[in-house]
């Protein structure tokens, strides 16, 4: 159902299996070369891959800088952003399929 | 009737007195970004109607004043600034191909929990290119560079790509020694030094590919280093030493931080304001339809000038200026190759019917930078192939036997390109030697 006061969606954030499983899940956007496509004027793709996440360790390292030690999360992360309805069917398509809802998105868009 | 006589004459004035014309020759087709200036064939109209912008995210850019501004999705970012040292010169339209992400949270705000690092960082204020800036200062006097940095690690990269670290800061008090460090957790420190009082690049460790300073007026300099990752994890550290190649710092130093970024990429781009989450700019084009380029089978002739950003990665068509083509048998090219033993090397091509001809430039014809300036005219006939660089043509080739039929075909403008375009012209005949030295002058 679309919200009419803010319009169709726009940003799609997809969580894959693998890096591995991109062509086949994403094969509305590789065109007949296989070659992938993450920018027209009707969309643009961000493929963020793994996130990681802190696991809540601190490292010091040898100069005695301090940083998070992080984790992989499961999943490989591709935001899609339409500019157009060229690709919508394909976008809601796969946003049934693989989208998910991050409370807190840890990539958007600017 | 007088009035359409009257019209009709006026038309023709104008045209015989254009700026665009070129020994005689009149474009047929004008982009004038520095101007805003946009003609197809003897009528002015407007940017929407000659070309096709598409960036699918806002994006942001420098006006008049020397101030960051942020322009909404496909809007085209025209009246773009770059400041030469004295003032802050309109350089047409601010052209991104690669989409890029800046990976440091909160890029404007070092006392948020993000960033570590024992140093000293002020409250956020009014002023500066980017809108705000806040103050960073050693902790305390140190025989090392522990309580001078502010830092943001543990990022994800890629092993093996390049990723390019950059702040926006100004002089305030002591040294004035600035340090990116591109951290890297499979090869630790890696840093590059910077002079903000005199505006001199410093040394850099040997893991740093290259280095360098933007100016943006008024004391504040745009500092940024870059490296190839070695790991999955790193990000960078900003750090305040008492001189060049120096490990120690000093309390009493203190620098006007206003931003920072950390993104993939061999140099840094356009600024891409960060809260708590990486943020991407996605990619620009720049389509003209073919319905709006004119076209000669016999004779064409194309001009271009701007600015571009790019670095020697050791390919072909590295940098894509204009790119013309209906398929690999049939297209005109521009593009500057650094394949080999090329730097920076301007290369025509004409592929007529599976037939292709070239005119290049030297090898090193344009080095490798930010920014660096660059003003070509070719001129593609059934017969012949030339380029002019900077006001110099080449020595015309007479290889061509045809000229490919791309009178149905779009063309890309800044396929492949990061910088900015001053000024676009095509014109559907033969401008002759004298022509495109002129055009690229």
């Amino acid at each position: 159902m679309i919200d009419e006061a803010l319009g169709p969606k726009t940003d799609f954030y997809l969580k894959l299996a693998s890096e591995a499983s991109m062509p086949s899940v994403l094969s509305a956007f590789y065109d007949e070369e296989g070659e992938f496509v993450s920018n027209t004027p009707d969309y643009s793709i961000d493929v963020v891959g793994v996130l990681h996440e802190a696991t809540g360790v601190t490292i010091t390292d040898d100069d005695g800088m301090e940083y998070p030690e992080m984790e992989a999360l499961d999943g490989w992360h591709v935001n899609i952003r339409l500019s157009s309805d060229t690709m919508r069917d394909a976008a809601e398509a796969l946003d049934v399929s693989h989208g998910v809802t991050p409370d807190s998105p840890k990539r958007v868009w600017l | 009737m007088q009035i359409g006589l009257s019209l009709s004459l006026t038309a023709q004035l104008r045209l015989s007195t254009s700026a665009y014309v070129v020994s005689g020759f009149e474009p047929a087709l004008v982009f004038d970004f520095k101007n805003s200036y946009y003609r197809k064939g003897e009528e002015s109209t407007v940017f929407a109607s000659a070309i096709t912008h598409a960036r699918a995210s806002s994006a942001t850019m420098i006006n008049s004043s020397g101030t960051l501004v942020t322009v909404g999705n496909n809007v085209p970012r025209t009246g773009h600034h770059i400041y030469n040292g004295s003032a802050w010169v309109n350089e047409g339209i601010l052209h991104e191909s690669e989409p890029r992400t800046n990976q440091m949270l909160y890029s404007d705000d070092l006392t948020r929990t993000a960033w570590t690092g024992q140093a000293n960082a002020g409250t956020v204020t009014a002023g500066s290119p980017f809108g705000t800036y806040q103050t960073i200062s050693p902790s305390a006097n140190g025989g090392n560079l522990g309580p001078a940095q502010k830092y943001q690690i543990g990022k994800s990269i890629t092993s093996g790509s390049t990723y390019v670290g950059w702040a926006l800061v100004k002089y305030s008090a002591g040294s004035g020694w600035f340090v990116v460090n591109m951290y890297d957790t499979g090869k630790a420190n890696e840093q590059a030094y910077f002079d903000l009082q005199n505006g001199v690049v410093g040394s850099k460790e040997a893991l740093i590919i290259d280095h360098g300073m933007v100016d943006y007026g008024d004391g504040w300099w745009l500092c940024w280093a870059s490296s190839n990752a070695a790991s999955g994890s790193g990000g960078v550290s900003y750090e305040m030493p008492n001189g060049d190649g120096v490990q120690s710092c000093s309390a009493a130093d203190v620098i006007l931080i206003a931003g920072s970024q950390f993104e993939q990429g061999s140099t840094p781009s356009s600024y891409i304001p960060t809260l708590g989450a990486s943020v991407t700019r996605a990619a620009e084009t720049l389509t003209i339809p073919a319905a709006n380029m004119p076209y000669d089978s016999t004779n064409m002739s194309i001009q271009m000038d701007g600015r571009m950003t790019f670095t020697d990665t050791d390919a072909y068509a590295l940098v894509q200026l204009h790119w013309w083509q209906l398929d690999t048998n049939n297209r005109i090219l521009k593009a500057l190759d650094g394949f080999g033993t090329d730097t920076g090397k301007p290369v025509s091509t004409m592929t007529a019917l599976g037939v292709a001809s070239y005119s290049g430039g030297a090898a090193d014809h344009y080095s490798p930078g930010i920014s660096v300036p660059f003003n070509y005219a070719d001129r593609y006939g059934s017969t012949f192939l030339n380029s002019a660089l900077e006001g110099t043509a080449l020595t015309a080739k007479t290889t061509p036997t045809s000229l490919p039929d791309l009178s149905s075909t779009d063309l890309n403008l800044g396929r492949k390109f990061m910088g900015t375009i001053g000024q676009f012209r095509v014109w559907d005949e033969d401008i002759t030697d004298a022509g495109i030295a002129e055009a690229s002058t």
